[in-house]
């Protein structure tokens, strides 16, 4: 099974919110430590379609915050 | 699958890919109806990291520090994070004085406890630098160093009639931050990691997403719950807030008050 089967399986992926291509080849390189990590605090990689839509009109002036 | 993908380019995708609930989260905030009045709640919750910084960024530090003699990319780390801590200092007070501008003293902000998830965000990456490997940091710094451009935070100041003075530690962020999350990346694609330091990396920047999405989670709560009599005097309203002369005619007529109670006895 592949880490975007896995994480679909895990309802982390939103079957109808696909991943692009180049996010596929990402995920599917994940290593199991890895993956392990995304369960575990239930990342939601389908919700990235709202962070993308932001990103394209002009959300990436939000930033995320600073240290 | 063989990966053709650099160090920071694959730490950037899986931030963004995991980042989908915190973007929601950070527009959700930027576009509350009353941020004019809430903005210094966000400042506060903002100190609780900040002040946080340089001696966690530190800790890092003296970690990658102690492995530095086996250990390659603990030897190239322990410099990096003991300039990048000292280049954080003092950035607290800034954040006390824009709360200041606001009409919140250090006494009042100091006297609050933080938010549990600012605790669990900063708590997390002392275990990780102690107790697993300090390369975590990277992972936390990848995920927080991501400052708001400089016209954006104009723009909101003058939308929600907010003094621009009290947008200071997140203007100079952006301003003298202007390519440093290039500069940032540029580093990462200079280190080698092993698998294990990889996982180690990518686990921090996971978690960090998660927890600063629960600190703006924590953020929005305390905004529903302005109202709410009980909770009113513990969080910080810009609106509420009572100038100098407001503040004397008050402390005036609670003392007429007073007086005339005082007469009828």
């Amino acid at each position: 099974m592949t880490n975007v089967e896995q994480l679909q399986q895990a309802g982390l992926i939103q079957t109808h919110n696909p991943l692009t291509p180049e996010e596929v080849e990402t995920v599917n390189a994940l290593s199991s430590a890895e993956v392990e990590a995304l369960i575990s605090v239930k990342a939601k990689l389908g919700d990235s379609f709202f962070q993308r839509k932001v990103k394209d009109g002009d959300g990436h002036r939000l930033g995320t915050l600073l240290v | 699958m063989e990966e053709t993908s650099t160090n920071s380019q694959r730490l950037r995708t899986i931030i963004a890919l995991t980042s989908g609930g915190l973007t929601a989260r950070i527009h959700e905030f930027w576009t509350h109806p009353r941020l004019g009045d809430l903005y210094p709640e966000f400042l506060f919750g903002l100190y609780g990291i900040v002040v946080a910084s340089t001696p966690l960024i530190r800790h890092a530090g003296v970690e990658a520090e102690k492995l530095a003699s086996a250990d390659p990319l603990a030897r190239l780390l322990a410099p990096y994070l003991q300039e990048h801590a000292e280049e954080e200092t003092g950035h607290e007070e800034w954040l006390l004085e824009d709360l200041a501008t606001l009409g919140f003293g250090r006494e009042q902000v100091l006297h609050r406890l933080p938010y549990t998830s600012v605790s669990s965000l900063v708590g997390s990456q002392y275990y990780l630098a102690a107790h697993v490997h300090p390369v975590a940091m990277l992972g936390y710094l990848a995920v927080l160093e991501n400052p708001a451009a400089p016209e954006f935070l104009e723009e909101v100041a003058h939308r929600n009639h907010l003094p621009i003075e009290s947008f200071s530690t997140l203007l100079k962020h952006a301003r003298l931050d202007v390519g440093h999350v290039a500069e940032f990346d540029h580093m990462l694609d200079t280190l080698q990691f092993t698998q294990k330091q990889r996982d180690i990396m990518t686990m921090s920047a996971i978690s960090s997403v998660s927890y600063l999405e629960a600190f703006f989670e924590e953020v929005l709560e305390h905004f529903n719950r302005a109202d709410d009599e009980h909770w009113a005097n513990s969080i910080f309203h810009y609106g509420s807030r009572q100038s100098p002369i407001q503040a004397s005619r008050a402390e005036a007529l609670r003392a007429n008050e007073a007086a005339g109670q005082l007469a009828l006895k």
